[in-house]
């Protein structure tokens, strides 16, 4: 086990390094640098920038250097903690991540649990009572979940909540609540703001656990033990909690650590839309302006969370199941 | 003799004694969260804070209650629309939509005969928010030791510029500066007006707050060799410690999320009551990352006062409905946009023979008149504004005296009636004919014919722009001309400018006075008709001019060419720069008129479609003293972002009641 691990953490760390190198080649491939945006912005207000205080720009944001020096300045920053200074905020990255980062797991834990405590209820319902009238319709309703964008449906939600409920729109928190310090009233607050995004970034991740789920269910339930156990006497409940379903929720464990990036790019659009603090938006604010280190930082730090979410459900099927080796 | 001198010493008598009367009489109100302070012993008394003349603002309507909480929404993590709402840091300020100057740090200005050098008379013991005063070092820091300063990369505004020299800035007292020119400086008032607290990332600035700002200056301090960390630190609106002169001074951000602004306690001005501005206690503005979200938050009367980051005039029947239920007010300002969306033909199209038809009037005419203008107006205008060739703002100063009305009717309706068969005639006579028969025409060497117009891939379907292109592209080829819209993403449109690649772009043009604005109008930089052009006139008096010359013009960094000295593009701009340093009001004026007759004689250079629409602002029913369309000079003139718009309008006069 121990040997696993080690070998699986080195993968890791080969990973993110190509991950690294190549994102930031492709943040940097767009023709111009964010020296251009900030020049013609100077230019529209009437100042023309002597070229002695571009070459002062290129300086201060390293802009003069070959790429791969660029990239190894920034790189070697990592392991002192520092990830270079973002162009647009004029601010040193590590100062603007903290708190999303956090907004980004919140949201991304708690989608999967959400999906995790209605696909499989659902699924299992489905499939032992196939083509009844209640699986039809869950069927209709995880198919439109599946083909809804999630931005559609976050718009909807919205309008809404905002016409009948008088549902607040946007952020994670009222404007009372913002700044308070933790409290009970305080959490209730988060939830009221919470649901809207965790719905919304989870319905198609559910619909399509309920579809695997009923599926494969449905194929272990033809299998001969099931026959068997039934045939034992065994109670319908233990041959299908005991038996069945803990043989069919393999497929939906190996999902589960792919499903961490669908989740992290499906809240990119839905926090656009929704405007909550979570990496989401300014990951896409600083593509947008080739914030090359800001970006880069980001890249970095979601992809270790989907390398660490593709180990931890791993090692969840190997507890899950004994028969798998390692 | 004597009794002469004795009449003197009467009359400066009498003067001191009128003068000192307001001082004597003058007794000022404070808000009660800082009368608090100052009973707690935190704060001077409200006499010690505002300066000995300070700057009495008119409210709109009536005197105003203190307190509350102004909440703003944007999309623009930069805060531009809140820097835009304050004139704090401007040594003047607008008037009247424009049409007039008024002061604002300074009291008084005086230039002299030929206007090269201009005294500075600065309001006496105004004081940043700090509490420290505010003096000419200010001013001789912010000049001298950042933007002369080859290290700093705050630069040397254009105005400062003049005949290639930098001015010179003199000290005369603590409140007395000069502003010394090699030539004269004829619009510096109007310059200094511009982009009140900046309208884009590093503010002109005209000051800096010297004692907090040297203690991260090299010269200053031997903890820093360079400016990184002062560079951080001046951006007042990320950096609350940093002192400032505007009615509110932050007090918390959050990147990209929340900027929480106070009261300034040190803010210099009052209403004529003596009570001290502002009135609204606290700003809080919110980060949003979508437009769309933005509106609907608005609707949700969840704004105060919003014209920017804001609205289309599709959206005025959503706000409209929710008028009541939220309780807020739609308002329309008038844009003094020159022409709406206009559409801007390369005239330095790598295609050679694209290139000579861009530059022949007769094609730009002839596309003129077949854009159907009543369509566009109708369907993306919802039948708001006026049909136009394309010219700079009717709103502008120029066009308010006798000849310039005559020269904007002339440059308005040089083609802008709607006839195809006339635009096919044109087409006709230079040659642009259908050669191969297959129903397009083509380009007189018998190549193929295509226009395309390079648009942002960013705009959202059902903007108006994107409305405005794809009637135009109908109507174009209706008489016979193929054409495509070309998406394109931002960052590579840029690029297509700046290397002179795109063959029609759009562009708006709001400015009312070339030599405040001269984008669109005078190439120069890279964004506009004649980009490598415009790129050469911008370098003009720079050591890089005479560089690369044995290259290409697209081969150079960054890609230039020397417009022939009879083109329309070396004269606009000889008669800009000619105007800038015309010290005779006079002569000044021909000069402007000889610009506009170039455009009106050899263009159009920009094809226009509708002017002036309105733009739709929102007020929530607490707010009070905001001005509507009525009350303002010229019915608003939202659009040019130089004039900064909700500034003019004087926010700190604004209050609440609920």
């Amino acid at each position: 086990m121990l040997e696993y691990l080690v070998r699986r953490i080195c993968y890791m760390v080969i990973t993110l390094i190509l991950v690294s190198i190549i994102g930031f080649l492709l943040i940097a491939l767009p023709p111009g640098t964010y020296l251009d945006v900030k020049i013609a912005e100077l230019r529209s207000m009437g100042t023309n920038t002597a070229s002695v205080q571009i070459e002062q720009l290129e300086k201060k944001y390293h802009l003069d250097q070959a790429i791969y020096v660029q990239y190894w300045n920034w790189i070697t920053g990592f392991v002192r903690g520092d990830f270079g200074r973002s162009f647009l905020y004029n601010r040193p990255v590590s100062e603007l991540i903290g708190d999303r980062l956090l907004n980004t797991v919140l949201i991304s834990v708690s989608t999967i649990i959400f999906t995790w405590i209605v696909a499989l209820p659902i699924g299992i319902y489905s499939a032992t009572h196939k083509y009844s009238l209640t699986d039809n319709i869950f069927t209709v309703i995880g198919f439109l979940g599946l083909s809804i964008p999630n931005f559609l449906l976050a718009l909807v939600f919205m309008i809404i909540g905002a016409t009948y409920f008088n549902q607040p729109i946007g952020g994670l928190f009222s404007m009372a609540f913002r700044d308070a310090p933790w409290s009970f009233a305080r959490f209730i607050d988060l939830l009221k703001h919470l649901w809207i995004p965790i719905i919304v970034v989870g319905t198609s991740g559910t619909a399509s656990l309920i579809r695997m789920m009923r599926s494969n269910l449905l194929d272990i339930l033809n299998e001969q033990y099931v026959q068997t156990a039934r045939a034992k006497g065994l109670k319908e409940w233990i041959v299908i909690y005991k038996h069945a379903v803990r043989n069919a929720v393999h497929p939906l464990i190996m999902t589960l650590g792919m499903s961490l990036p669908a989740i992290i790019s499906g809240s990119t659009v839905v926090s656009l839309v929704l405007s909550l603090p979570t990496t989401g938006p300014l990951y896409f604010k600083a593509l947008q302006n080739q914030d090359m280190y800001l970006a880069g930082t980001f890249l970095i730090f979601l992809s270790v969370m989907l390398i660490v979410g593709n180990l931890l459900a791993d090692l969840l099927l190997v507890w899950v199941d004994p028969r798998i080796k390692y | 003799m004597r009794k002469s001198s004795l009449v003197m010493i009467l009359v400066i008598i009498t003067v001191i004694i009128i003068g000192a009367i307001p001082l004597f009489a003058a007794s000022y109100n404070e808000a009660p969260i800082l009368r608090a302070k100052v009973e707690r012993g935190e704060l001077p008394s409200v006499e010690e804070r505002l300066p000995e003349n300070p700057l009495v603002l008119k409210p709109l309507n009536a005197i105003g209650k203190y307190g509350g909480t102004w909440h703003r929404l944007t999309t623009w993590e930069k805060w531009y629309g809140l820097r835009m709402s304050m004139y704090g840091h401007s040594y003047v300020r607008w008037i009247d939509d424009g049409l007039d100057i008024a002061p604002n740090l300074l009291t008084d200005w005086q230039p002299n005969q030929d206007k090269t050098v201009w005294t500075l008379y600065f309001r006496k013991g105004i004081r940043w928010s700090d509490g420290a005063p505010f003096t000419a070092d200010d001013v001789l820091y912010w000049y001298e030791d950042l933007a002369l300063n080859e290290e700093c990369s705050i630069p040397i505004p254009n105005w400062a510029i003049v005949g290639d020299k930098p001015m010179e800035v003199e000290k005369v007292d603590d409140y007395t500066v000069k502003f010394k020119f090699s030539k004269p400086q004829v619009v510096l008032m109007e310059l200094l007006a511009t982009w009140p607290d900046g309208g884009g990332d590093w503010i002109p600035y005209t000051s800096a707050p010297k004692h907090y700002l040297s203690q991260f200056h090299p010269k200053y301090s031997d903890k820093y060799t360079d400016f990184i960390v002062h560079e951080e630190k001046q951006e007042w609106w990320y950096n609350p410690k940093c002192p400032v002169l505007t009615a509110w001074m932050p007090v918390r951000h959050e990147p990209g999320e929340l900027l929480e602004l106070e009261r300034n306690p040190y803010y210099y001005a009052v209403d004529p009551q003596g009570n001290q501005l502002p009135y609204i206690d606290r700003i809080r503005v919110e980060c949003l990352q979508d437009g769309e979200v933005l509106k609907m938050k608005v609707v949700q009367g969840n704004s105060d006062f919003q014209i920017r980051p804001g609205f289309g005039l599709r959206d005025i029947s959503i706000l409209k409905r929710n008028e009541e239920k939220y309780g807020f007010e739609t308002l329309l300002y008038d844009s003094g946009s020159g022409g709406g969306d206009c559409f801007m033909l390369n005239h330095n199209n790598p295609d050679s023979v694209k290139e000579s038809l861009y530059r022949n009037p007769s094609f730009s005419r002839a596309l003129s008149h077949a854009i159907d203008r009543e369509k566009i107006k109708m369907m993306v205008y919802y039948g708001q504004g006026e049909a136009t060739t394309g010219t700079m703002s009717p709103k502008g100063a120029w066009f308010h005296t006798e000849k310039g009305k005559i020269v904007y009717q002339q440059w308005k309706n040089l083609a802008v009636e709607y006839n195809p068969e006339k635009a096919k005639k044109m087409l006709d006579e230079i040659g642009v004919v259908d050669l191969d028969g297959d129903g397009w025409r083509d380009k007189p060497n018998g190549e193929s014919l295509e226009l395309r117009i390079d648009i942002n891939s960013a705009l959202r379907p059902g903007s108006g722009r994107l409305d405005t292109c794809e009637i135009t592209k109908v109507c174009w080829e209706n008489i016979g001309i193929k054409t495509e819209i070309n998406p394109t993403e931002n960052a590579n449109l840029n690029n297509m400018l700046k290397e002179g690649t795109f063959d029609i772009q759009v562009y708006t043009v709001n400015d009312g006075d070339p030599l405040l604005y001269p984008a669109g109008v005078i190439p120069i930089g890279h964004e506009h008709f004649a980009p490598l052009y415009g790129t050469w006139n911008r370098l003009k008096g720079t050591g890089l001019l005479s560089t690369e010359l044995d290259k290409k013009p697209r081969d150079r960094t960054p890609p230039r060419e020397k417009p022939a000295p009879d083109s329309p593009y070396t004269r606009l701009y000889d008669l800009y720069k000619k105007a800038l340093i015309t010290a005779d009001d006079e002569k000044r004026a021909e000069l402007v008129y000889d610009i506009f007759q170039i455009h009106i004689d050899q263009g159009p250079f920009f094809i226009g479609t509708v002017n002036n629409t309105p733009r739709v602002g929102v007020v929530s029913n607490r707010m009070k003293n905001v001005p509507r369309r009525e009350d303002l000079a010229l019915g608003g003139f939202v659009d040019p972002w130089i004039m900064s718009y909700s500034a003019i309008l004087n926010p700190p006069t604004f209050y609440i009641e609920e």
